[in-house]
């Protein structure tokens, strides 16, 4: 939580310390001019004198440039460090910790050339839930390999948490595991040493794209699973050529059921193929669900 | 006639070290440019490869100025502060000088990977333009203050006798 207690003003942080359990923090969001809000427990409420309110009129009230602070201290004012990221929305900071940037982007033709007025941020603060995974991890192993898997979850439901700690099972369990952690997110590593528990045979491969983490995974570190996070169109054919390749792949993706994933156009040729033969469902009230590719259809 | 000449030597020693204060003046303007050029070749290579926060950078980088140490250390200060502005201290620096160096500083991990080369390029060009004037000027009137500091030391020793 050091890295969090870092980026946020003291006067916020010191209420946090004294009044709330750091533990059940997920997010912390800071709108210049605007009442911070933070995710406490699952529930959204505003950050208070006294804690966590409901009450708007005795929340917290951010600074004119409160956003822009916090992402200079993320970047330890050194915007050349983060600025790839932050066109993409984000910056990822130690202990998994994301901080997502809003703010006015400066566009050249249709590239985003950089983001500035920065109006707001959202800390996401990861958990470790160890055990979370294992009803998945057990519906993965067939053959004593492990079956390729898709984690679907609308946002803020514990994908990264379940795919960390299911690669945290696979790669203790022996099996080479190769993990592109695009974000930083998943490993959060620091200095070269994952920051948060992904297994002792897990390679990571942090800050580059899917496509060339799994080009690279492929052709020299022989994996035998490759775990990724929040899939994109246009990392479908790196998934099928790892597929293709002899190589398991557990991702995770944003959408709300099976249904909704599979009609997503940009996901066509993933179902088409039967590319992924186990689905797990994450939904905040129902929790995990796994399914076979069958079932899920 | 012992005390006269102890008189005498002791004066030319006391001028000679004065010359020699004034020379290591001129050495230290010297110093401290081509230090901040040494910092700035270590910035631009660590952006064009590892990039790295500025601050972990100077904290790597070993200064052979004391007053670039001093003012590297109150930048560290400033970055792992919440809140206040980058308060250097000025030292020995003349108003433009220390102007300068203010606005290289500040300049610092305020912009892109690109612009952040292409000032420190900028700012390289005029330090080293500094330094190439310092050095000129310690070269010329460093050996000069020791000598002339000698001779009022000897014309000193000479009056009081």
């Amino acid at each position: 939580m050091d890295e969090l207690f870092k980026l946020i003003p003291d006067r916020f942080a010191d209420i946090i310390v004294a009044r709330l359990n750091v533990s059940k923090l997920s997010e912390v969001r800071i709108r210049n001019r605007l009442p911070v809000r933070i995710c406490y427990g699952g529930v959204y409420y505003y950050l208070s004198v006294g804690g966590i309110s409901k009450d708007r009129q005795s929340a917290l009230v951010a600074g004119e440039k409160e956003a822009e602070g916090v992402i200079l201290r993320a970047c330890e004012h050194s915007l050349y460090t983060i600025a790839d990221t932050v066109k993409r929305g984000y910056i990822p900071v130690g202990g998994g910790i994301r901080v997502g940037v809003c703010g006015s982007s400066v566009v050249s033709g249709e590239k985003t050339v950089s983001v500035k007025d920065f109006s707001a941020v959202n800390i996401r603060i990861p958990h470790e839930v160890k055990g979370c995974a294992a009803p998945l991890y057990y519906s993965l192993i067939s053959n004593g390999g492990i079956n390729n898997a898709l984690i679907i979850s609308p946002p803020g439901c514990g994908k990264t948490t379940v795919l960390r700690d299911l690669c945290r099972l696979v790669s203790d369990s022996g099996k080479n595991v190769l993990l592109c952690d695009e974000k930083y997110e998943l490993a959060s590593c620091v200095d070269g040493v994952p920051t948060l528990d992904v297994g002792c045979n897990t390679d990571v491969v942090s800050g580059a794209d899917k496509p060339h983490a799994f080009t690279l995974g492929i052709a020299y570190m022989r994996p035998d699973v490759i775990m990724t996070d929040e899939l994109f169109p246009s990392d479908t054919g790196a998934v099928l050529t790892a597929i293709h390749s002899g190589i398991s792949v557990v991702s995770t993706v944003h959408a709300r059921d099976f249904r909704d994933f599979s009609i997503k156009p940009e996901f066509e040729r993933l179902v088409k193929t039967n590319a992924f033969s186990v689905f797990a469902v994450l939904d905040k009230s129902m929790g995990l669900k796994v399914y076979t590719g069958s079932e899920a259809a | 006639m012992s005390v006269k000449i102890f008189i005498v030597f002791l004066c030319a020693a006391v001028g000679t070290g004065l010359g020699f204060w004034l020379s290591r003046m001129y050495q230290r303007t010297s110093k401290y440019y081509l230090s901040v050029c040494e910092l700035i070749s270590e910035l631009k290579r660590n952006i064009a490869c590892r990039r790295d926060s500025v601050a972990s950078v100077m904290k790597g980088f070993k200064s052979n100025s004391e007053r670039l140490a001093a003012q590297i250390s109150e930048y560290i200060a400033f970055v792992s502060t919440k809140d206040g502005d980058l308060k250097l201290s000025r030292g020995f620096l003349s108003a433009s000088a220390f102007s300068d160096v203010n606005g290289f500083f500040c300049s610092l991990g305020a912009m892109d990977q690109d612009s952040q080369t292409n000032d420190l390029d900028m700012y390289y060009k005029k330090f080293e333009a500094d330094y190439n004037a310092a050095t000129e000027k310690s070269k010329k009137y460093g050996p000069l203050a020791i000598k002339l500091g000698f001779l009022f030391g000897l014309c000193l020793g000479i009056l009081f006798l």
